[in-house]
């Protein structure tokens, strides 16, 4: 996300569709891929191409989700925003002495509370989409191209002659996974939390 | 005694600054409650954080500045009609400035009166009645002044709720 002041609803559920999408591809495309042995070898002759563009899925799925990650902390600012708000003129509101003034009053108030709610729900599938897509990344993590991940020569379509194989996971992860990893470490360990936040919040908005 | 058309009692002078002080006061104590919205509103609108985004923020905002509007109309209406009542109270006034300037003139006369008589006893009672409606005039001068003060201090009070609403709505 941008900024804080381009933040809104329509974004945050375009850019979880977006991710939600690119999910589905990858598991679509991890699910194609061909058994190969621990050379690379295998019986299907697009196997590494086949890799190289599940790779290509995965990498996308995984920068969506850090988006993903950064618009939840967003969306729990406005959430919060929307909190403050609302203690702030409910709590104003029945100071006031004239009905006019009040009447606009409670319209400010049903309308920070209808956002209020959005935001809620929003989160809330937020935090669903990002562990499903969690699980789909976990549950695919050792679906790679033995030996790294194959280069596609530039404007070819062909890739570059595979490296010899190395049975080191460190020199796999780049810069992103790691910090995907640790993202993703983040989230569950925070899931038992941010559950029992969202039935607590869940329960304030209904009051 | 002949009684001069449209005569007031003192008690009559006094019922009616006291009404014209207590509609004041009712008006002047209705205008707070105005203000104390209007300032409540601004702090409101200061205190809030409002959402970011272009779906609510500016909107809340705008429903507060209506609350603000209605505010400012109702205060404009009270002020309205406080100004109906110093309006009443001017006049008030200048009925005891008219008062007084007749009994004044009475007075006057009576004196004239007094230098022609030439009878001790007619005289004394003469002097009786211009004492009285010296007092009289003094009466109606000291209910004038009253009349002025109360309501110099109300437009005073009320000068001073406008600025408190210019300032809320201005600042």
């Amino acid at each position: 996300m941008d900024s804080e002041k381009t933040l809104g609803v329509s974004g945050v559920e375009g850019l979880m569709n977006k991710a939600v999408a690119a999910a589905k591809e990858f598991q679509r495309a991890a699910g194609e891929l061909p058994k190969v042995d621990k050379n690379g070898s295998s019986e299907c002759p697009f196997a590494e191409e086949l890799y190289a563009k599940a790779e290509k899925c995965r990498e996308k799925c995984q920068g969506l989700q850090v988006q993903l990650h950064e618009c939840l902390t967003l969306v729990q600012n406005e959430i919060d925003k929307c909190g403050h708000d609302l203690s702030v003129l409910s709590a104003q509101k029945d100071q006031l002495n004239r009905d006019r003034p009040r009447a606009h009053f409670s319209a400010a108030e049903a309308r920070i509370a209808s956002m209020y709610k959005k935001w809620i729900q929003l989160r809330d599938s937020l935090k669903r989409t990002i562990v499903d897509i969690d699980d789909m990344l976990q549950q695919t993590k050792d679906k790679r191209y033995p030996g790294g991940m194959p280069q596609e020569w530039p404007n070819t379509g062909r890739f570059h002659p595979r490296q010899a194989p190395s049975d080191s996971r460190e020199s796999e992860s780049t810069g992103a996974d790691k910090e995907i990893d640790r993202l993703f470490d983040m989230d569950r360990d925070s899931r038992k939390d941010n559950h029992k936040e969202a039935q607590d919040t869940d329960d304030n908005g209904k009051q | 005694m002949r009684r001069r058309q449209g005569a007031i009692s003192r008690t009559e002078v006094s019922d009616t600054l006291e009404q014209h002080r207590d509609d004041a006061q009712e008006k002047t104590d209705q205008i707070e409650e105005t203000v104390y919205d209007t300032e409540t509103e601004r702090q409101v609108l200061e205190g809030l954080e409002l959402s970011g985004t272009a779906e609510g923020g500016e909107q809340v905002e705008m429903d507060i500045e209506q609350a603000q509007d209605a505010s400012l109309s109702e205060f404009e209406a009270e002020s309205g009609e406080l100004e109906q009542i110093h309006a009443e109270t001017q006049e008030f006034q200048e009925d005891m400035h008219e008062r007084s300037d007749a009994s004044s003139a009475d007075v006057e006369r009576v004196a004239d009166g007094v230098n022609q008589l030439n009878r001790d006893s007619a005289k004394s009672q003469l002097e009786r009645a211009k004492d009285s409606i010296q007092e009289d005039i003094d009466f109606l001068d000291d209910y004038e002044r009253r009349g002025q003060e109360a309501r110099e201090e109300s437009e005073r009070i009320n000068e001073e709720q406008r600025s408190r609403i210019e300032s809320a709505r201005g600042s």
